[in-house]
């Protein structure tokens, strides 16, 4: 025997337990769907047009076969229980019909009575069939057999008191006990469900005479007689009962309209289903509380058969789930205040360090639900039947609400409005349409032309008038005493090695500076050796010293061009070093050591100063670290740029190194100081013109921009 | 290794010939001896590391000069590209191209050739020079617009000051026409901004500097930075 899982704990219970041992969940569903056929629904009083006779034949047998075994045990079940209350009920297997009506509470040993009363019906149905008082607007309709065998192997109803008959003849044991069984059926017997029993209890009754009563059945009368009492003990389920066949032989009448044979087909399978569901009704109910089986059933309380109006009938049962086409506001209305009572907890409850563990709440605001929606009602049916608050009665979807609009106010300061406003002005003016560009001077290319010409014309006309207009300088810097004293501390004759270390750019300038020193070290004597780092510095040096050279045409110039020193700091490094190594041979190939300037140098050392010609501060710092701990107490001196200036004058300051000639105006300090005429002085006037031209234009400028500045406030202050 | 994303396994991945982690390790270990050496050639007077220091360094400079002459013909190639396929510039492209040929040859043969050398020379006195030259007076007459304008299009405490002291330094740079020598800018003022505020700058990044050169060199030698794998 396998197992069945329970739908809500998982855990495995027997197959024959209704109940889950863990969670005392149903297993099995109290009730199951009962198809039905809407567009086939006709009235329920069509099932008085069937044959009593053919019900009554068909009924024992077509009826017996799948009805019998679950209610057999029905019976048997309901026998056991009236017997432990009141009176007994006899079982009968053949006609479990019986077994839901007072009439049929006989003794298993009254089964030749009952066999009797089954003769009884075969003989009356056929005059009882046209004195049948509901009207039937299909009669010509004809049934098929198979239709009628289902609509008999409907349990048979009590009589209601409106359908009695009104045969005199009637014994007054029988009229009782059509009595009573309309008090069993509750006294709301005028469905149409039990008018069909009373079409086939109507030929019975009417033609029993008491005449025809047999002697055992007059001694049996007083033991049909059941007390009120003891059926108003019986339990509502088991009065409810009959009323679901009844709502099938409904559809499965509706089929007889159908005379195809597919449709049969589909009937008897869904007759197959009809009574799989009722083998699971009777075992739910075989174990069902009565309390518990009344509140579940979607039977009509009170005993009532199921009310089939034209609204039920026409919903398809496939649409809903049984529990919830069952439940109804009413029940929730009843069942909300009851549940309510359970003392669930409270939201407001929780303590404060919890509700602080809930940011939600401070997100989603719910509306407060109703006491009922917080606990939840009772399932009464399905698999969850008896758990509380599982399933919501109405949808959480209406107690969302939206988030509080809470206004938020933009912290913006004042940049990003400005921001703002020229986001806004641009975005508004690109969707205005431009006027098309004409061929006007920008003021700022006009200014630029205004500047270069000033600039070129205030450089030219010193050159072209010629003379001295600007004054020599009567300050001498202050490092031209420590640049001229190792200048002339160099020894007549000495190898001097030039580092030619400067863009083609600021070839003026530091030729300019440079001039002056190198004619009064070549009036020395002095042999020169060139060398940079720079690829433009060897052509640098070939101009440099032949226009010195051109200068001074009496003067036989002696140098060495040792070229281009390649690899930066590394090869500064390897010259410092390895002179000779690193630099072997001239810009013509010849061996370099072994020229009359470089004659008996093989070390950096050797050179009787170092002078070092640059516009970059970078390369000055590289040549002095790399070189100073090589050289010992060679001097160093550098010509440099005025903008390298800065950066350069703390090795001067430090002494690593020992002269210092910067830019024009250290040009112009030598020239002035040895009276040599030189690029310095041709520059210096052009050169103070220019700087007075320049400090007016910036002068002009800035009073400009102030003014600007100063309107551009007045007009946003008015 | 940890933030390469290629890492997986044991931390080694295959690129190309060898592991990535070996080669790393390979790469370091070289650079580190190769620190070592140098710098310990400054300190120990041994003929072992005298030599080896010199070597390379030998070959760090044939390493500089030869990335000089890949760029040079990484130029000429794609500049001769542009050339052939016709893009947009091709004009300029055959300029520098035959440029650069044409002062090649004339500074590979100007040594050997007494006609060629004055040419030569005049392709750098007469081309170069000037165009450089002019440039630098584009500078000035660009640093001149800029100091005009710039009040007004920055009206801001820095932007006054960098004026004013620009037209002071200017001012005691040298003697006015007519005026001569402007007394307090020339001898007080621009001296003490030159040779007092701007080297005493210039000496706190030079001690900058120093420190950055010596720290990065003592990171490569204990591993930290390994700038040969890009990082």
């Amino acid at each position: 025997m396998a197992d069945q899982r329970c739908p809500m704990c998982g855990k495995l219970n027997p197959e024959e337990q209704e109940i889950c041992l863990f969670c005392e969940a149903r297993l099995k569903p109290l009730i199951a769907n009962i198809p039905s056929y809407p567009e086939f629904d006709p009235p329920v009083e069509k099932k008085t047009d069937q044959p009593a006779d053919q019900t009554g034949q068909k009924d024992m047998g077509a009826s017996k076969k799948p009805i019998s075994s679950w209610l057999m045990s029905l019976g048997n079940k309901s026998e056991e229980e009236q017997d432990a209350k009141a009176g007994t009920f006899g079982g009968n297997d053949e006609y479990p019909a019986s077994d839901f009506s007072p009439a049929s509470a006989v003794n298993e040993t009254d089964r030749e009575f009952r066999e009797w009363l089954a003769g009884l019906r075969n003989q009356t149905s056929p005059e009882v069939r046209p004195e049948t008082p509901i009207s039937n607007e299909n009669e010509n309709t004809p049934i098929e057999p198979e239709q009628e065998i289902r609509a008999s192997s409907i349990p048979e109803q009590p009589l209601t008191p409106a359908q009695k008959p009104e045969d005199e003849s009637i014994p007054e044991w029988l009229s009782r006990l059509g009595g009573d069984s309309t008090d069993q059926g509750g006294g709301e017997s005028s469905t149409p469900v039990s008018e069909i029993a009373v079409t086939e209890e109507r030929p019975l009754t009417e033609n029993i005479s008491n005449e025809n009563i047999p002697p055992w059945l007059q001694v049996l009368e007083p033991k049909a007689e059941i007390p009120t009492d003891e059926e108003e003990q019986l339990p509502e389920w088991l009065s409810q009962l009959p009323s679901i066949p009844a709502v099938e032989s409904t559809s499965e009448s509706s089929s007889g309209f159908n005379a195809n044979t597919e449709t049969n087909n589909r009937e008897r399978q869904a007759e197959a289903e009809n009574i799989d569901w009722l083998a699971q009704l009777k075992s739910s109910l075989g174990e069902k509380p009565r309390g518990e089986l009344q509140d579940a059933s979607s039977i009509g309380s009170e005993g009532t058969p199921i009310p089939v109006d034209e609204t039920e009938s026409t919903l398809p049962a496939t649409e809903l789930p049984d529990w919830l086409s069952n439940l109804h506001p009413e029940q929730s209305e009843k069942t909300s205040p009851e549940a309510g009572d359970q003392g669930n907890l409270r939201a407001t409850d929780l303590p404060s360090w919890v509700q602080a563990l809930r940011p939600i709440d401070s997100v989603i605001t719910y509306s407060a639900p109703a006491e009922s929606d917080e606990r939840g009602e009772e399932e009464t049916s399905g698999p969850l039947a008896g758990l509380q608050g599982v399933l919501p009665s109405t949808p959480w979807v209406g107690n969302i609400r939206k988030p509080q609009a809470e206004a938020v106010k933009l912290q913006v300061n004042n940049n990003q409005q400005r921001y703002a406003a020229q986001l806004e002005k641009m975005v508004r003016g690109e969707g205005q349409a431009q006027a098309k560009k004409t061929q006007e001077l920008n003021p700022s290319r006009i200014l630029r032309l205004a500047i270069s010409v000033i600039l070129i014309a205030v450089v030219l006309i010193p050159i072209v008038l010629g003379g001295s207009t600007i004054p020599e300088l009567n300050l001498y810097p202050s490092e031209w005493v420590m640049t001229n004293q190792t200048i002339n501390e160099i020894p007549a004759g000495a190898p001097l090695l030039l580092v030619f270390d400067y863009d083609p750019a600021l070839a003026s300038e530091l030729e300019a500076a440079a001039a002056p020193v190198i004619q009064h070290l070549v009036f020395q004597g002095a042999r020169l050796a060139l060398i940079s780092t720079n690829p433009t510095g060897p052509a640098l040096g070939e101009q440099f010293l032949q226009a010195t050279q051109n200068a001074f045409p009496e003067k036989d110039l002696i140098y060495t061009n040792l070229g281009y020193l390649a690899g930066g700091p590394v090869g500064i490094t390897a010259f410092a070093n390895e002179p000779t190594e690193a630099a072997e041979f001239t810009v013509r190939g010849d061996q370099a050591w072994q020229t009359p300037s470089l004659r008996g140098v093989s070390l950096l050392s050797d050179f009787g100063a170092v002078i070092i010609l640059t516009d970059n501060a970078d390369t000055g710092r590289l040549w002095i670290e790399q070189t100073r701990n090589k050289i010992s107490d060679t001097p160093i001196v550098m010509i440099i740029s005025a903008q390298a200036e800065p950066m350069i004058r703390p090795y001067l300051d430090s002494g690593q190194i020992q002269g210092l000639v910067t830019g024009l105006v250290g040009g112009k300090v030598y020239e002035q100081a040895y009276a040599t005429p030189g690029k310095a002085r041709l520059y210096w006037d052009s050169f103070g013109f220019g700087i007075l031209a320049v400090e007016i234009m910036i002068v002009v400028g800035g009073l400009w921009g102030v003014i600007h500045y100063v309107r551009g406030r007045t007009k946003v202050r008015i | 290794m940890g933030d390469n994303p290629g890492v997986a396994g044991m931390g080694i991945i295959k690129s190309g010939r060898y592991p990535v982690k070996i080669r790393a390790m390979f790469s370091t270990a070289v650079a580190i001896l190769g620190g070592l050496v140098v710098l310990a050639g400054y300190f120990v007077q041994l003929e072992f590391l005298i030599n080896a220091r010199r070597t390379l360094i030998e070959w760090a400079i044939i390493l500089t000069a030869f990335a000089v002459i890949v760029g040079i013909i990484s130029l000429l190639i794609v500049h001769s590209k542009k050339t052939v396929n016709k893009e947009k510039g091709a004009f300029y492209s055959i300029i520098l191209v035959s440029s650069l040929l044409i002062t090649f040859l004339l500074g590979l043969l100007s040594p050997y050739s007494d006609t060629i050398s004055p040419a030569f020379s005049f392709t750098f006195t007469a081309i170069q020079l000037p165009i450089e030259a002019s440039l630098m007076a584009l500078l000035a007459v660009t640093l001149t617009y800029g100091c005009i304008r710039l009040l007004r299009h920055r009206m801001s405490s820095f932007s006054i000051i960098f004026l004013v002291t620009t037209l002071f330094i200017l001012i005691g740079l040298a003697p006015l026409p007519l005026l001569g020598d402007m007394p307090f800018f020339s001898d007080t003022l621009r001296p003490f901004v030159t040779r007092v505020l701007a080297v005493s700058g210039a000496r706190g990044i030079l001690i900058g500097v120093a420190l950055g050169a010596l720290t990065t060199g003592l990171r490569v030698l204990i591993g930290i930075d390994r700038p040969f794998e890009g990082k």
